[in-house]
């Protein structure tokens, strides 16, 4: 009787696990084509036949999850997580659910939980995706010191790869660290001193830090080891234009000085000229309630501002800077781009705000 | 235990030899006795039972892939042709050839225990599983475990027979089975021993108690080792955060308690009604019904079967609560079609079904007017299942370790006992008579109903017991002390206390002549003749001093305390005046006088 029962019960297992097979596979083709509803229903047959399969109730919660089912997702994944509560890939989806649910407590539990649990099979990559997940995460939600925190041990967990300690100083300068940002990338450029991305990224973070000069640099050796991305060009540009209006460079004398606020005004007259031709009408046109602070602003500068009125009346300075950089600042927000000059001018704006 | 279970000493004593001897003593120990001899058959059953279970689960999920086909829902065509055609070959099958296979399982073996001495017939067993796996596995809404039960039950009464087991044994040998063929059906050994204590024996014996341990150890080892070991549910995280969330389980008893009642009406009436249709429709009740669940089961598939995947599923928010409220109510139809068609299946998965989807969405509606509640819709599903147990099939002690035992959680229990047991009286006060006892009356039997023997109250020796006119006389006191006490009384027998000896009971005359000669200062105790006696307390059954009373003309009642304080004596006048008073009370009965 036990041979029966036994060949009896081998056969239906054997039956049991072609048919969840056969689900399972017309569950994965419907998720990859992105038919998630037929694909749930698969899946759930497959469960049918495969009850135990951790795999199968992940990728039902993975189709749950895309649908928007998250309580019956998460419950599968929870049940799952208590008998395996290191298995990173249930970690990580519990915490995609987290993060659909802005639940940033829970996702910042589970992500960490992926990272340092058990992965099936390439741990070092999957353990860096999951972090680099994560800090996406923190910084869409402007949880910067996290985000910073996360970067800084991605780098120094990476410390003989490039390409990710690039990546780390890209996530550090988006989390506001520019100075650990530049510092990260000089890193790189000690390992590899013509590493493209780590030039255009070290432009980029001396633009932030307001090493204007340093920054046209990098963006140049950039360009010379073959970055094609127009935009560094662009950056380039505007921060050697910055560098050479920069009203606030240390090393200039008055008069150097003076002249620079005399460039940056005519560049703000020309930027008023074609984006606020009212504000030049006089008092013929009335102004509109946005533009009138500037207005303003303009009629306590003298008509025609000369160097010789800046030596006269230093306190002129201040006030046209203000002038200039709350013209850029108006003008970027209602008309766009403007030249290279303009964006230099708005980036020592942003670098001196509260100058 | 029969003489023929003895096993014979087969070595034969040669004087002499040392090495010989020591054969003889290991020889003497091994000798079997009959005790553990019982305990083996216990297991040998356990074992049959387990791997007929396992069977009977296979022929079941076969069947439902042969007709049902493998999707959650099957086709529509399949939904309305194949509940109504299984049922249909099946009500043939069953009024022809094997009609003890009708219902659920546990009043059969309630009848073969008690009225026909544990016989199960070969083809019962055969028919209930044959029947059993075709109508379940064709999508009627009935559960494997009430015929499992039977099963096993069946299989022990043939061990019995081939055996040649006394009529007593055999009835003591088919619980057994059965509480095997229930562990191996649930996976829960400690429900099923339970269950059969609490509802077929009712009584806990240390006798029966072993060997329904031992075979229900068995069969779910058996089982495991074919299916493995894996609980029938993924079973939720559970945590009870604030002592004041037992209210919302509260409140899960009370609705669950008044869904059981309406449960047990619908199916008492209309099973009562079904049967006051012709004979030859009892052929085609069971079509009709497969007929009416397939269309049910066009809307709402997941109450065909005996629906453990829905279960599952319900556990871990799949359904929102108002459907899970639909489901409920669609099962209790569904399971009450079936069941009253005469289709051989068991009770207990769908009253688990009905229970899941009812504490599930309980648990639903709770959240989303309270969402503070920790609870989740899983952990009130698994609660509603054992609250439907007490409530329904009226056995208390099992719901609570049924949930433990499949949740394999102890942290639920809190919420498991409040809400079962609220269940259990809600239904115990407007249900009088539990469902399986309100089956077999409807059935035109009169089983012993256990709940009655649990819920009677005993008629104790307080309600008979009369305070004695003359007081104990005490043996340290002087021969002259008790002569004037006996003076002062003219009863015909006097209790007399000696504090080493206890209580002796002696005629006056006796003792009047013992102790009229003797010196006055001696003391009672040196004289007085000894004729002890046992002695009650007033909490004892009334039984008790009927068994002890022999021919004496009363007992003392002592207190439990000090023992030789007097509370009162009982005779057996006495006792019999009590039961014919109880008798006018109960049955309205003339008085004898």
């Amino acid at each position: 009787m036990f041979t029966i029962t036994g060949v009896i019960v081998r056969l239906f297992h054997e039956k049991q696990a072609k048919i969840a097979r056969d689900w399972r596979a017309a569950g994965e083709a419907n998720l990859a084509a992105e038919r998630s509803v037929v694909a749930i229903e698969d899946f759930r047959n497959a469960l049918l036949y495969s009850p135990d399969s951790t795999q199968l109730q992940l990728e039902l919660a993975q189709a749950l999850t895309e649908q928007g089912q998250f309580d019956e997702a998460q419950d599968y994944l929870l049940n799952l997580r208590t008998a395996d509560p290191e298995n990173s890939l249930i970690n990580l989806q519990l915490a995609r659910i987290a993060v659909r649910r802005a639940d940033v407590d829970a996702a910042t539990t589970y992500f960490h939980d992926a990272m340092y649990g058990h992965w099936p099979n390439n741990p070092h990559t999957n353990q860096l995706a999951t972090r680099k997940e994560l800090i996406e995460f923190f910084l869409s939600h402007n949880r910067r010191d996290a985000a910073r925190a996360e970067s800084l041990s991605m780098a120094a967990d990476n410390p003989a790869d490039p390409d990710v300690r690039v990546q780390a100083a890209d996530f550090l300068l988006q989390a506001g660290d520019a100075q650990s940002s530049l510092a990260e990338y000089q890193r790189v450029l000690r390992m590899e001193p013509d590493n493209a991305d780590a030039l255009a990224g070290s432009g980029k973070a001396a633009l932030a830090t307001g090493r204007f000069a340093q920054a046209a640099r990098y963006f140049n050796q950039a360009i010379l080891h073959g970055s094609q991305n127009p935009e560094i060009e662009r950056d380039r540009d505007v921060s050697s234009e910055a560098a050479e209006l920069d009203p606030y460079d240390v090393h200039l004398n008055d008069r150097g000085r003076q002249r620079r606020i005399l460039r940056m005004f005519d560049a703000a007259h020309a930027r008023v000229k074609s984006c606020f031709p009212v504000l030049l009408e006089g008092s013929k046109v009335p102004v509109p309630d946005q533009l009138k602070t500037l207005a303003a602003e303009r009629v306590a500068l003298p008509k025609q501002l000369t160097g010789q009125e800046l030596a006269l009346h230093p306190e002129l300075e201040k006030t046209a800077l203000a002038w200039v950089f709350d013209v850029e600042r108006s003008a970027s927000s209602q008309c766009g781009t403007g030249t290279v000059t303009d964006a230099a001018i708005e980036l020592i704006a942003g670098q001196h705000k509260e100058t | 235990m029969p003489e023929n279970l003895q096993p014979q000493a087969n070595v034969t004593s040669t004087a002499g030899a040392n090495w010989w001897e020591g054969l003889k003593r290991s020889g003497r120990e091994l000798t079997l006795r009959e005790d553990r001899l019982f305990l083996l058959l216990a297991v040998m059953i356990g074992i049959f039972a387990g791997l007929s279970v396992v069977c009977f689960r296979m022929a079941i999920e076969w069947v439902r892939l042969w007709l049902l086909r493998s999707e959650e829902a099957p086709p529509v065509l399949r939904l309305l042709l194949v509940p109504c055609l299984t049922g249909l070959v099946i009500g043939i099958i069953v009024k022809r050839l094997f009609p003890r296979v009708r219902g659920s399982g546990v009043n059969q073996t309630k009848t073969a225990v008690y009225i026909s001495d544990g016989y199960i017939p070969f083809n019962t067993v055969f028919g209930k599983f044959f029947c059993s796996a075709v109508v379940i596995g064709g999508g009627h809404s009935l559960g494997p475990e009430d015929p499992s039960l039977q099963i096993g039950a069946g299989i022990a009464s043939i061990i019995g027979r081939k055996l040649r087991l006394s009529r007593e044994n055999l009835r003591l040998i088919a619980p057994v089975g059965a509480a095997a063929g229930l562990a191996a059906a649930f996976n829960a050994p400690i429900a099923a021993v339970i269950f059969v204590i609490e509802e077929i024996v009712g009584k806990w014996s240390s006798g029966i108690l072993g060997a329904v341990v031992l075979s229900a150890v068995s069969s779910v080892v058996v089982m495991r080792g074919f299916l493995g070991a894996e609980p029938l549910f993924r079973i939720p995280p559970f945590r009870l955060a604030h002592p004041a969330e037992l209210l919302g389980y509260a409140l899960l008893g009370v609705v669950g308690g008044l869904f059981s009642l309406f449960f047990v009406k619908l199916v008492a009436n209309l099973r009562m009604w079904l049967r006051k249709w012709p004979d030859w429709t009892e052929y085609v009740q069971p079509a009709i019904a497969g007929l009416l669940l397939g269309v049910m089961g066009v809307w709402l598939p997941q109450v065909l079967g005996a629906g453990y995947d829905v279960m599952d599923q319900s556990m871990h928010g799949r359904y929102v609560w108002q459907f899970l409220a639909i489901l409920a109510l669609a099962k209790v139809v569904a399971t009450c079609l079936s069941f009253s068609s005469g289709a051989p299946g068991g009770m207990f998965a769908p009253t688990l079904f009905i229970g899941a989807m009812l504490g599930g969405s309980i648990g639903g509606l709770e959240h989303h007017f309270f969402p503070v509640l920790t609870g989740s819709v899983g952990a009130y599903a698994l609660v509603g299942m054992g609250t439907l147990f007490a409530g329904f099939l009226r056995v208390p002690m099992t719901s609570v370790f049924m949930v433990l035992e499949v949740s394999g959680n102890y942290s639920i229990i809190l919420p498991v006992m409040i809400s079962n047991t609220i269940a259990y009286l809600i239904s115990l006060r407007y249900q009088p008579v539990p469902v399986f006892d309100l089956l077999s009356k409807q059935d035109g039997l009169e089983l012993p109903s256990l709940e009655e023997v649990r819920e009677e109250e005993p008629i104790r020796v307080e309600n008979a017991m009369r305070a004695m006119s003359m007081p104990p006389l005490r043996a340290e006191k002087t021969v002259t002390q008790t002569m004037a006490e006996l003076e002062k009384n003219q009863q015909e027998w006097v209790l007399v206390h000696e504090k080493d000896s206890g209580w002796h009971i002696v005629k006056r005359a006796e003792l009047l002549e013992k102790i009229s000669s003797a010196p006055g200062h001696l003391r009672l105790a040196e004289v007085f003749p000894r004729h002890w006696v046992p002695t009650v307390h007033a909490d004892n059954s009334l039984e008790l001093p009927l068994r002890r009373m022999g021919d004496l003309p009363f007992l003392p009642v002592v207190h439990r305390a000090n023992p030789a304080r007097l509370v009162g004596i009982i005779s057996r006048e006495d006792i019999l005046q009590t039961y014919a008073k109880m008798g006018e009370e109960e049955f309205d009965l003339p008085s004898p006088s």
